[in-house]
């Protein structure tokens, strides 16, 4: 190779490097995804609800357990209380601002145990198959074949009540259904010719697991995180609606809802702000679902 | 029982990759019973320093599963493959990754053999990093000038292949196949999926790439036509086993063997007139299934020459005039199964071609 | 219709019975998410009773989309027939109803695909479902058609029909499934027959029984077929007359002679040259077309074959090239009669498959 050549290539690849934001739009899965405009938005809000969760101390404009019996049943926009009051006076934007924190961590958490139980199982039994991949599936089926009720009473009779203790068991709950799918994911990935081909190459078992398996076994397992956060964020808010999940006078969208429910002829309000803000989440994740799940395709 | 084929034609060069007695098994369920189908069975070649080799066949005949077998992706039920002298049966885990260096591949289809979710440079860069351990700028570059052997521009490293067209991802999957310079590099049906205009780009470059790093390929098709071009020698393979082997010029004029010859006469050529007037044999019924056992000569079930002794004894390899040999009953007896060239072949002046006359316009349209 | 001086009626004339088929001026849009794409235009020529059309191009070429156009099979979400008449037998298809054109199929006109498994239901049996064409069409009671379905399978090669119309697709081989796509395909006897690659997927010593299969058939039924393909070998074995598309236009339709010994385009004959062992000595230099073909949307101005050939001339690539008429052919090409005639590929066969004597009494016909 000559001078002149070398020097060419090396000034292509210098002026052909590209930033983040244009791999991400390029990126076959990424690309069709970031196309689908009512799904980049969901996701837009779902990403500015997680900020509010990070930041919800300093963004609050009260303090959310603050009671001032003078502003009871304040109307929205009052002075003062931009989305009303409760019963006892307190902020009900302040206090959706901090239930969000709630919900989120509650369903991160389900969505933590349920991957850290489901996914590496999962890998493993797709990848080697045989009595690893047999033993794997035994046990989810087995766990599937209890009532969820029942897991739940055990864990929770285990560990004591508690919202936390609640969402570790929804977690354990839905380990089989990321097993199952990852396992399914990878069956179908590993019998791809590029999986071949890596081998072809000499490229170690890891590497191909790496590299190759687990970044095209990610869209279905997204789609399914999608989901059980849906259901994960319904259940937080069915158990502190019931009073079996936050403890007051901390607030949750479920509480929130409950303690609204009494006072439904007094202020109407109070029950719609926290159930838009649960519909609103729980929309926006299963439209993302649904946009991830209308990204998968071969990339062709 | 098996034949026992010769390894090479004319043996002095020493071989770069060699099989011996090859057979690849499968275990399978028909009908609910365990059924062994021997995919590939007591195959031997060798291949020379910068030699292609053709295997040949329809589906079915096991020349996919002939190249997985040899480049040890799928496990052989017996047999011996040497890769530069040193035997590579045996070999496992990182012994074996080592010898990969020295082979390569190329797979069918472009589309499905590049994984989707990655960039050209974590492509063509993967034998860098597992074998040379490049990474960072240093890959990236050698990434680059890869593409630039290949006929691509090196702006393409950071794209993903989804933007690519068939012809192109091919050249990419080529890049990744030499670039660790490999002696050995398998073509299986390397461009068989692509429109005829870039087949030939593909096989130009391949060639090219040859001359200049004195490669050697083993070519996977099932076109006989391809094959005559790419290849030194062509080998036809029916069933799992070679039933002919010889220069490839040879096995295009010449062919000895019954199935060779069904073969090229199945194969249409793009001349209406040639391809009208020319003496065809048609065979019967589809390639038998692997599965079914069949005795004496494989070929027989179809053959239209079979005799009786086709259906008791298999036939052994018999070298035929003009190099090679084939595995056929009648080649003994006539030397080759094909009939000599007559002299009375015509020339391309003797067959009348209708000149191109540019005063044929509109006046000659009311025929 | 563009102002282009095309010439179906100077071709039809010729043959002076009202065709079979003839399309005029089609154009095809597809929608590509972001865009919308020409994918045929000015698509037009005609079929003669008892013809063999040969539609050859590489893919992308819009050949499959003319044939599925023809049948009224185009992607009803993403695909629209912007402009143009099929019309086969006197009746323009474009007008027709969804219902209209569900009697057309697989009467007057039946298609034969590249995969029969797609075309044929697993839940059924072959017999059934031809029985079904049959009585679909004719109106003739359960046991004629089932008569009808027996005799058809018979007439199409397949050893103990009676038996073996009671079997289901998945117990049939690839070659034996596309005999029994044929036999649905013939079984109302259709005045044309599209066949789009019929062959493609098969092997080869199977490919040429399926094509004397359909020649066989065609001769015996006297119809007219399209046949759609990228293989230029299976076009000189089976047509007559032969239409080349490239980037969504015909640019060439020739006699079959015609187009293997003077081609009129400079694509066919650079895709002549790149048919496999034409331009080859052993280790003699392949022809390639330079580049990719253009995609759909992405169709160059001028001529859309100009930036890969080697003929191309500064007035090729400002305005869209007419097709005319050179002799017995058309061409979409300012360069008309200028290709080299082309010598007979008798070095592509085997010595002893050519018949010296024949070859020489082979006066090129007109095939028209």
């Amino acid at each position: 190779m000559t001078v002149d050549q070398a020097d060419r290539i090396e000034r292509e690849i210098a002026e052909s490097r590209v930033g983040v934001w244009r791999r991400f739009r390029e990126q076959p899965f990424t690309g069709r995804f970031l196309r689908n405009r009512t799904a980049v938005c969901a996701l837009g809000y779902l990403v500015l609800l997680v900020l509010v969760a990070v930041f919800a101390p300093w963004i609050a404009p009260h303090d959310p357990d603050a009671q001032n019996l003078g502003d009871a049943f304040a109307d929205p926009f009052s002075a003062g209380h931009l989305l009303g009051a409760d019963n006892l006076g307190r902020d009900v934007l302040s206090r959706l601002i901090v239930a969000d924190r709630v919900a989120l961590s509650a369903t991160a958490l389900a969505l933590g145990v349920a991957l850290l139980v489901g996914v590496p199982p999962g890998l493993v039994a797709g990848y080697f198959g045989g009595w690893v991949d047999r033993v794997v599936m035994r046990i989810s089926d087995a766990v599937q074949s209890l009532p969820p009720l029942i897991i739940a009473i055990a864990l929770i009779g285990a560990l004591g009540p508690g919202l936390r203790n609640s969402m570790l068991a929804l977690g354990f709950i839905f380990a089989p259904n990321f097993i199952r799918i990852v396992r399914a994911a990878v069956l179908e990935v590993r019998e791809e010719t590029f999986v071949e081909a890596s081998r072809s190459i000499g490229t170690p078992t890891l590497r191909i697991m790496v590299f190759r398996i687990i970044p095209n076994t990610l869209p279905p397992i997204l789609v399914q995180i999608s989901l059980v956060a849906g259901f994960s964020l319904i259940a937080e808010a069915g158990l502190s609606l019931l009073g079996l999940g936050v403890q007051p006078p901390s607030a949750s969208w479920g509480s929130m809802l409950g303690d609204g429910y009494n006072f439904l002829f007094q202020q109407p309000w109070l029950v719609v702000f926290p159930g838009v803000a649960i519909a609103l989440a729980v929309l926006a994740l299963n439209i993302v679902g649904d946009g991830l799940r209308d990204a998968i395709g071969r990339g062709r | 029982m098996t034949p026992r084929t010769p390894i090479l034609d004319e043996d002095d060069a020493p071989a770069l990759f060699a099989a011996q007695d090859l057979s690849v098994v499968f275990d399978t369920r028909r009908h609910g019973k365990r059924t062994r189908l021997r995919a590939v069975d007591d195959v031997s070649f060798a291949l020379r320093q910068g030699e292609t080799l053709a295997v040949v066949g329809e589906s079915g005949s096991g020349k996919s599963t002939l190249a997985r077998g040899a480049l040890r992706l799928l496990p052989s039920a017996g047999g011996h493959l040497y890769l530069r002298g040193k035997e590579i049966t045996g070999l496992r885990g990182r012994a074996l990754r080592e010898q990969r260096r020295g082979m390569q591949m190329v797979f069918q289809d472009p589309y499905s053999s590049l994984d989707p979710s990655s960039t050209v440079v974590n492509l063509v860069g993967e034998p860098l990093t597992v074998h040379d351990r490049l990474t960072g700028h240093a890959r990236r570059r050698r990434v680059a000038e890869l593409l630039d052997q290949v006929g691509l521009p090196p702006s393409a490293v950071d794209r993903y292949v989804h933007e690519f067209s068939g012809g192109q991802r091919q050249r990419i999957a080529i890049a990744r196949a030499i670039a660790i310079d490999p002696a050995l590099v398998v073509l299986d049906e390397a461009v068989s999926a692509l429109d005829v205009s870039t087949q030939n780009q593909i096989l130009e470059l391949l060639a090219e790439l040859q001359r200049r790093k004195d490669l050697s390929y083993l070519f996977i098709s099932h076109n006989l036509a391809v094959v005559r071009w790419v290849a030194d020698r062509t080998a036809v393979m029916y069933l799992g086993r070679f039933v002919e082997v010889g220069p490839s010029e040879r096995v295009h004029h010449h062919p000895a063997h019954p199935y060779t010859r069904a073969l090229l006469s199945a194969m249409p050529v793009p001349d209406p007139v040639v391809q009208k007037q020319r003496r065809r044999i048609v065979l019967a019924g589809d390639p038998p299934d692997p599965l079914d056992v069949v005795t004496g000569c494989p070929f027989r079930t179809r053959c239209p020459d079979a005799m009786d002794v086709c259906a008791v004894q298999a036939p052994e390899p018999a070298p035929v005039e003009g190099g090679g040999w084939a595995a056929c009953h009648l080649v003994p007896l006539t030397g080759a199964a094909s009939r000599p060239r007559t002299d009375v072949t015509p020339t391309m002046e003797e067959i009348p071609c209708r000149p191109a006359s540019p005063a044929a316009s509109s006046t000659t349209r009311s025929t | 219709m563009t102002a282009s001086p095309t010439t179906h009626d100077a071709v039809s004339d010729a043959t002076t019975v009202r065709p079979v088929l003839e399309v005029r001026g089609l154009f095809v849009e597809i929608d590509t998410g972001d865009q919308r794409a020409a994918v045929l235009s000015d698509v037009g020529f005609s079929i003669a009773p008892g013809e063999t059309l040969g539609l050859v191009g590489e893919s992308g070429s819009g050949k499959t989309m003319t044939a599925k156009a023809i049948m009224g099979l185009l992607p009803r979400l993403t695909a629209r027939v912007t402009g143009g008449e099929i019309v086969l037998d006197g009746v323009d298809l474009l007008g027709l109803s969804t219902k209209q054109l569900r009697e057309i199929r697989g009467d007057t006109v039946a298609m034969i695909f590249q995969e029969p498994m797609t075309s044929l239901n697993p839940a059924f049996t072959v017999g059934d479902q031809i029985a079904e064409t049959v009585r679909r069409h004719r109106g003739v009671s359960k046991k004629a058609a089932w008569a009808r379905t027996v005799e058809v399978l018979s007439d199409v090669g397949i050893a103990a029909a009676e038996r073996r119309s009671r079997s289901y697709p998945h117990e049939f081989s690839g070659g034996m499934r596309q005999r029994v796509m044929i036999a649905m395909a013939l079984c109302c006897e259709p005045a044309l027959l599209i066949a789009d690659e019929p062959t493609t997927a098969l092997d080869v010593t199977v490919q040429a029984q399926v094509l004397d299969l359909i020649r066989h058939m065609r001769e015996a039924l006297g119809m007219a077929m399209l046949f759609v393909t990228h293989d230029l070998g299976v076009i000189a074995d089976v047509s007559d007359r032969v239409v080349v598309m490239y980037a969504g236009q015909v640019v060439e339709q020739s006699g079959v002679l015609d187009l293997f010994r003077r081609p009129a385009h400079p694509y066919t004959e650079a895709l002549l040259n790149s048919m496999p062992g034409v331009e080859a000595g052993p280790r003699g230099t392949l022809l390639s077309i330079p580049g990719q073909p253009p995609a759909a949307g992405d169709f160059p101005v001028g001529c859309r074959f100009h930036q890969r050939c080697g003929y191309a001339a500064e007035e090729c690539t400002t305005a869209g090239i007419p097709l005319t008429v050179v002799g017995a052919q058309e061409t979409r090409c300012l360069l008309h009669t200028d290709l080299p005639s082309r010598p007979p590929l008798v070095d592509l066969v085997p010595e002893d498959e050519i018949v010296p004597e024949v070859l020489l009494d082979a006066e090129p016909r007109e095939p028209r």
